[in-house]
């Protein structure tokens, strides 16, 4: 069933939901996973060509051999990599060019890691996703010597929305 | 893993420890060592396994992987993971005597420091295109 991603964010609710504007194109991406059908429809700005850098990383990243960091690494999971680039566009959305990770690199054993940086801020966060979805991060705040690390595994994706929100915006 | 315990050396903290770097995964837009060479199932290496330098040579660290020519050698002094009160130990093997570990890493902040010490020995030939352009991204 196609919903607009604001239906979705209401109906999980999402509070950033009021960031989306009013009309914007919608194009359909059909998730891989076929347990995904049911879900939200993402929707991607009109040809954007500060995304096409970040697509093909996602590319060579999914098209990454067995074994690929030669200590016997799977390729990222579908699964990792279509809920990155969801992340991905969904920030992209809401907060422009200024969302695009500074960074994003596979793990080993299926998963992926997505970072932003905001030296305004003096924030910067690591995003884990892992092959089934398993959320984790770690955040680094405060520049210097007297830098702030918190790190969590196994946290929702609503949270790990929030922690990207705050550096980004 | 068995190791061979006659050939054992002490390893001194000025020693350098070889680590194996894809360059397609494991750098960043600036050509930095990311986070995420030491972790492994997403999760922070307990074991991190790396090559006694004084023990081999760069190029047999690469041979270690199928494909060298998709791999650089990142050396990290041995007295650095033992700041982070890591444990730094030779593990033979029989396919690779210089084979060592750096044991007890449980935290991302670890695989992030780690990786920030960690000096590329060559510049990736081919290193990963920026996301961004350098003058319009918001980090550092």
């Amino acid at each position: 069933m196609q919903e607009s991603l604001e239906t979705y964010l209401l109906r999980n609710g999402n509070n950033l939901s009021f960031l989306f504007p009013i009309v914007f194109p919608q194009i359909y991406i059909p998730p891989t996973q076929p347990a995904m059908r049911s879900e939200y429809t993402v929707y991607v700005p009109h040809y954007e060509p500060k995304l096409a850098p970040v697509f093909k990383r996602f590319e060579a990243i999914s098209n990454l051999p067995q074994n690929w960091d030669s200590y016997g690494s799977e390729p990222p999971s579908k699964t990792a990599l279509d809920a990155a680039r969801k992340i991905l566009l969904y920030f992209f959305n809401a907060r422009g060019e200024q969302s695009i990770p500074y960074n994003i690199v596979p793990l080993s054993g299926g998963g992926i890691q997505m970072e932003w940086k905001n030296k305004d801020k003096a924030i910067e966060i690591e995003v884990e996703i892992g092959p089934n979805l398993a959320f984790s991060y770690l955040q680094i705040s405060s520049p210097g010597a007297n830098r702030e690390f918190e790190e969590k595994d196994d946290v929702s994706e609503y949270e790990i929305r929030q922690l990207i929100d705050n550096v980004v915006r | 893993m068995s190791s061979d315990s006659h050939n054992t050396q002490e390893i001194q903290d000025s020693d350098l420890l070889y680590r194996r770097l894809a360059i397609i995964g494991h750098f960043t837009p600036d050509g930095k060592v990311s986070s995420n060479a030491f972790k492994l199932n997403g999760k922070p290496d307990p074991a991190i396994s790396v090559d006694l330098g004084r023990l081999t040579t760069q190029e047999k660290s690469l041979n270690q992987a199928k494909n060298p020519s998709a791999i650089k050698i990142g050396a990290v002094k041995a007295g650095f993971p033992r700041s982070l009160h890591l444990e730094v130990a030779h593990d033979p093997q029989p396919e690779n005597p210089s084979h060592s570990l750096i044991k007890g890493n449980k935290t991302r902040e670890n695989c992030r420091l780690l990786a920030e010490q960690t000096e590329v020995l060559a510049t990736p030939t081919q290193p990963f295109p920026p996301i961004l352009k350098k003058e319009s991204h918001s980090g550092s």
